[in-house]
């Protein structure tokens, strides 16, 4: 611990501790580093845009399916409702004029 | 070449211009970048973002300000952004700490020895260094650029797009704010 004095001229000296400070110099092989990451990055927008495309094929693929399907149910069900309206519209037709019975009472 | 030259040549992709203007510039992006960070892989990874930047967006140069002025001004944010998302990664990581994950340590500033000080001033520019680390963004640029990158006030004032009166109250202030902490390292 120091006191005001102390610490104060010590606060002053460190201030100009940089005064006559050289630069840094940065590594030799930065523009080759540099070179290979601009060349990494121009790789990705390629591999993103396989991505997007596998993507939209699978969805492409995946609604092609989907509409198969419903089609395929949608018309066997349709059929199937159009037998039984016909079958439930004639035995109504038959009840309504008793020729479901198969006694005749003369 | 001129800085003319060099941009027309930049924005045409040319391959031999970039490299000229990475050995022309290298040396003031990575100092200034080290000033702020001061951390030696840092400082190279940030000046390596700082000329992507440049060959990507050359384009978008206005001829507003000198290129040597343009470059600094990217090299200042990219590293003011770069302390920011440290701090952040930092402060999540703490978050996370609290309920248990465990983390690696992501950013803890370590004393800095700054390759060009002189041997006699090695121990007290770590401690400057370190108080200047703590300094609001504003008062940091002024500073960092004028005693590291030796910059006049003219140069800073274009830096960072403010008037010279304006960059002479930052440096006051810095200075003012630098001795209060190193007093308060001293004293302690």
């Amino acid at each position: 611990m120091k006191n005001t004095n102390d610490a104060e001229k010590l606060a002053e000296d460190t201030l100009k501790s940089l005064d006559n400070i050289e630069s840094a110099d940065a590594n030799d092989f930065i523009f080759t580093r540099i070179q290979n990451r601009l060349a990494a990055k121009q790789q990705v927008p390629v591999k993103e845009k396989l991505k997007l495309m596998y993507t939209l094929s699978a969805m492409l693929l995946f609604f092609i399916v989907v509409n198969i399907i419903s089609f395929n149910y949608l018309s066997t069900n349709t059929n199937a409702v159009n037998t039984r309206q016909k079958t439930s519209g004639l035995s109504a037709f038959a009840t309504d004029y008793n020729l479901d019975q198969n006694s005749y009472n003369y | 070449m001129s800085d003319q030259e060099l941009i027309n040549a930049l924005c045409e992709g040319n391959q031999q211009a970039f490299k000229l203007l990475v050995s022309t510039y290298k040396k003031s992006v990575f100092n200034t970048v080290l000033g702020f960070l001061q951390h030696f892989e840092n400082a190279e990874e940030v000046t390596q973002d700082v000329f992507i930047k440049i060959f990507e967006t050359i384009g978008s140069f206005k001829n507003q300000s000198k290129l040597s002025t343009w470059i600094y001004r990217i090299s200042v944010n990219e590293s003011l952004d770069f302390i920011r998302r440290a701090k952040r990664k930092k402060r999540f990581a703490m978050i996370t700490s609290l309920f248990g994950n465990e983390n690696e340590v992501l950013y803890q500033p370590v004393e800095f020895n700054h390759p060009g000080v002189l041997m006699e001033n090695k121990e007290k520019a770590a401690v400057l260094f370190k108080a200047i680390s703590q300094l609001p963004e504003k008062q940091k640029t002024a500073f960092v650029l004028q005693k590291v990158e030796h910059c006049s006030q003219q140069k800073i004032a274009e830096i960072m797009q403010l008037n010279e009166g304006a960059v002479e109250s930052l440096l006051t202030r810095a200075k003012t704010n630098l001795k209060k902490l190193l007093i308060n390292y001293y004293s302690g």
